[in-house]
């Protein structure tokens, strides 16, 4: 960014982003202040950071819709000795990659102490291995390749975790056939979703699933344009379909708000039990609300944080109403009916069960994957490692659309009508009301017009009463 | 007759109460015709839970309720289940109770036979009945609006002021009732229409009346700001009725104007509709200088039909005010059409409503004809007030003549 480094975090992150969206030919740059926002729970800094209660900002932003392009990966490519020509780095086909069912490209720059700074760059994609079989065939060999570059020395970067995953979807039918006895594959599972007809009110659902025999704390975090605006007053809990009832939520006052996240970092997010205290209206709440910044119309989004408590075994249900706005004509963009993307929410599981709690047995048990559970357990992050994200899938909201050829049409008849109303009230007020005698016998019509305008005007004269 | 009109109310408030209390309210909360974001129940009640919680309601975009209300419904009043449908079925009754004595006033009677029917006329009006159903805060501004009136009918300047300024806070077009109200505190409410003779009114008695106002007023928004401890209120509350920041869709004819508008000249027509609001105090005080309380109703209907955020229940106070003035009925210039644009409008608006937004069959275009139908309806109905206003002083007609104008 230049010797002349901007002042401002704002400044700086206009700077980062524009250059990220030049680097990578994405449209990153249009990660603007409508798309910004700075959630303080689920994104820590990582890394060697000098002091964590340093006063620090943070910048978040989504955009939830790109269309790929091969020059993506031209950043990666550069920066292997023969670009993609030879060895693993072959793989990089764009045309190939970009083709796959998902693909993810990740770039991780952190400060380490005397290291220096290191950037990650990750690739991932899943393939989809019938698709691309000539005959067919869904007994393909599970394909991993992990590459490790050879020589620590020769490169400046200690990490390279540029995985290919082969997906092995060969024993499908046997999932179709026994459902019952599948455990589910992941510890959390999370469904969002947008119900309702309308174009100007809708339903938003957020089912979060929790497979572990344990209770498990999670921060939510809802990061909405506002081109959906929450009734937050509205929100409900549902666990298993029963209702909770109206949640109570600790919204902490303003000045507290920038601090509570401090505390929650820097006591460190798991096994928090004096949190608890400090932190949550009633411990058994599920839903506590720990900030949110409502949405400003045309400039910032809305910013939802909250922590959600699993019980065990258990689904979550949060519904809300939402309302759609009224967008001027000039702000649809191209394709309008298509709608808008939404970002994903985001869960962060940070605490998973606690020492004193009588049903969580962490002796093997009639729980058939126990072992299975356990080894997921202890594997989730403790405190100095990240922890996982967990993002929903895009959500597309349809706004309401004015027409779009009508602009002069609608101008023309609005003033019409004012100026007819304004017209014919200015002529009341302001003519005289006057008596002329009429003859109702009149039948011949040029006659009668004639004698009209003659008794208009001797009307005015014999005027009996006027205003 | 006495006792129909006794018996009338207290049957009326029941119904209307059983109707509050009925599923129907549920499945009109968030529509459009009956509540505006000015006026929004669900909003309301979502900024006083923000209110609550510490967050400024007003840091956001929707919220655009007076911090009165705010500080009303979260302290003295909480809005409930049970509370709101109760309050607002009150709101109705109060108003009904003052344009029935409003009536009163002007016909100079303790008591007469057309009460029961004013009544009637305010609270099964459907204009009324449903947007305070679906709990708009509109019914709230009616009220304060027809308090005013009676206050001023009674002659207690004061007491009319305040209820003015209480409504300006609340919806800032009502400015336009803040001259024809004061002076109709100075004067008196009887009918005058047929003898046309001014009032013999100083301007200089205005003075301090209108000093009266502002120093109301000025209390209202320090009070105000007060609640909020910042300004941000302004913005959002009266700004939205000069800068209209929030586009959606109302019976009334800013909305899609401003929708479909070209950006550079956004500005200009926002000036022109503001201003094109205030250029009806003038004349219509200055025509009706006899009778200033016809002069309040038909800047009523203006307000009704200009407005930037306007809900049915605008429309609705209007036809409502038609009840107490028997004399001009006579003398409407096209009665039976004005009211068959009005049934189809009425009729237009939810259907159109619903095939844009709900069954996706039609599109804005179609509301948008509507709401010119209904303001044409509108317009035609404050037309027929004017004419019916000043036809009055001539009276009955002999055989052979008719009323033009010069």
């Amino acid at each position: 960014m230049g010797d002349t480094l901007p002042t401002s975090v704002d400044e700086r992150w206009q700077g980062l982003r524009n250059s990220l969206a030049g680097l990578f030919c994405a449209s990153l740059g249009h990660l603007d202040d409508q798309r910004t926002t700075s959630p303080t729970l689920t994104f820590q800094p990582e890394g060697s950071l000098p002091n964590f209660t340093y006063p620090h900002q943070l910048r978040h932003a989504t955009l939830p819709s790109e269309h790929v392009c091969t020059e993506n990966l031209t950043p990666f490519l550069k920066l292997l000795p023969c670009k993609s020509l030879s060895g693993i780095a072959h793989l990089l086909n764009p045309h190939r990659v970009f083709d796959a069912d998902w693909h993810g490209l990740g770039v991780h720059v952190r400060y380490r102490e005397r290291v220096g700074v290191e950037v990650r760059l990750a690739f991932q994609a899943v393939f989809d291995p019938v698709r691309y079989s000539h005959d067919g065939r869904r007994d393909h060999e599970p394909l991993d390749v992990a590459m490790k570059w050879p020589d620590e020395n020769s490169f400046a970067y200690r990490e390279h975790p540029i995985k290919f995953v082969h997906t092995d979807f060969a024993d499908i039918d046997s999932f179709a056939a026994d459902t019952s006895k599948v455990s589910s594959l992941t510890d959390i599972s999370v469904r969002r979703n947008l119900k309702g007809t309308s174009q100007a009110d809708a339903h938003l659902t957020l089912e979060v699933t929790n497979n572990l025999p344990v209770r498990v704390k999670t921060g939510y975090l809802e990061t909405m344009p506002w081109h959906l605006q929450f009734y937050l007053h509205t929100l409900c809990a549902h666990v298993d379909d029963s209702q909770r009832g109206k949640y109570q939520s600790y919204l902490p006052h303003t000045g507290v708000s920038i601090l509570c996240p401090m505390w929650l970092l820097a006591l460190g997010l798991d096994e928090g039990t004096p949190i608890d205290a400090a932190l949550f209206h009633r411990p058994d709440d599920l839903v506590n609300i720990l900030s949110y910044t409502p949405p400003v119309p045309h400039s910032r989004p809305a910013l939802l944080q909250a922590v959600l408590t699993l019980p065990p075994h258990t689904t979550l249900r949060l519904t809300m109403d939402v309302s759609k706005p009224f967008l001027r004509y000039t702000e649809h963009p191209p394709d309008a009916q298509r709608g808008w993307d939404l970002p994903p929410a985001v869960l962060v599981p940070f605490a998973f069960g606690e020492e004193d709690r009588p049903e969580f047995d962490p002796s093997p048990s009639n729980e058939p994957n126990s072992t299975w559970v356990e080894r997921r357990v202890s594997s989730y992050p403790r405190r100095h490692s990240r922890p996982r994200r967990i993002y929903t899938p895009v959500m597309l909201v349809d706004l309401a659309t004015p027409d779009f050829s009508m602009p002069y049409n609608v101008i023309i008849m609005s003033c019409t009508l004012i100026a007819l109303i304004f017209g014919s009230v200015f002529n009341l007020l302001t003519r005289r009301f006057v008596v002329v005698p009429v003859d109702p016998g009149a039948a011949d019509p040029e006659k009668d017009a004639a004698e009209e305008v003659a008794h208009v005007d001797g009307g005015v004269c014999t005027a009996k009463q006027t205003l | 007759m006495d006792g129909n009109g006794d018996l009338a109310f207290p049957a009326l408030v029941a119904a209307r109460l059983l109707l509050a209390f009925s599923p129907l309210p549920d499945a009109l909360k968030y529509d459009q015709q009956l509540s505006s974001p000015l006026t929004s129940y669900s909003r309301l009640r979502e900024g006083i839970y923000l209110f609550q919680h510490g967050i400024d309601p007003y840091s956001g975009g929707s919220f655009r309720h007076s911090p009165l209300l705010l500080s009303l419904f979260s302290t003295v009043l909480p809005l409930t289940r049970y509370t709101s449908p109760i309050l607002w079925t009150a709101v109705d009754s109060g108003a009904a109770w003052a344009l029935v004595q409003i009536w009163r006033l002007r016909a100079g009677a303790k008591r007469t036979s057309r009460d029961g029917q004013i009544y009637a006329l305010y609270l099964l009006n459907p204009y009324i009945v449903l947007p305070s159903l679906a709990l708009s805060t509109s019914s709230m501004e009616n009220l304060l609006c027809l308090l005013a009136v009676m206050f001023a009918c009674r002659g207690r300047a004061s007491a009319a002021l305040l209820a003015l300024a209480c409504l300006v806070q609340l919806s800032l077009p009502a400015v336009l009732l803040v001259a024809p109200t004061t002076l109709l505190a100075i004067t008196r409410p009887v009918s005058r229409l047929a003898l046309a003779r001014p009032f013999d009114v100083q301007g200089k008695q205005t003075i301090p009346l209108i000093a009266e106002f502002v120093g109301y007023s000025a209390l209202l928004t320090f009070a105000s700001t007060f609640v909020c401890g910042n300004w941000r209120w302004v913005e959002k509350t009266w700004g939205a009725s000069l800068t209209l920041p929030d586009l959606t869709p109302n019976p009334g004819l800013w909305w899609y104007f401003f929708t479909e508008m070209f950006d550079h000249f956004r500005p200009f027509f926002l000036m022109v509709f503001c201003v094109h609001l205030l250029i009806y105090i003038a004349p219509v005080c200055i025509k009706f200088q006899h009778d200033f309380l016809y002069a309040v109703f038909l800047l009523v209907g203006v307000q009704a039909l200009f407005k930037p955020y306007p809900t049915l229940s605008d429309p609705g106070l209007f036809f409502s005010m038609f009840s107490i003035f028997p004399e001009i009925y006579p003398y409407l210039r096209h009665p039976i059409v004005t009211a068959l644009i009005h049934l189809h409008a009425s009729l237009l608006l939810p259907l159109f409503n619903s095939l844009w937004l709900r069954q996706g069959t039609g599109n804005a275009n179609f509301f948008y004809a509507s709401t010119l139908v209904f303001g044409m309806g509108n317009g035609a109905a404050l037309l027929d007030a004017i004419w019916a206003g000043l036809r009055v002083a001539i009276g009955e007609l002999k055989e052979g003549y008719e009323v033009a104008q010069e």
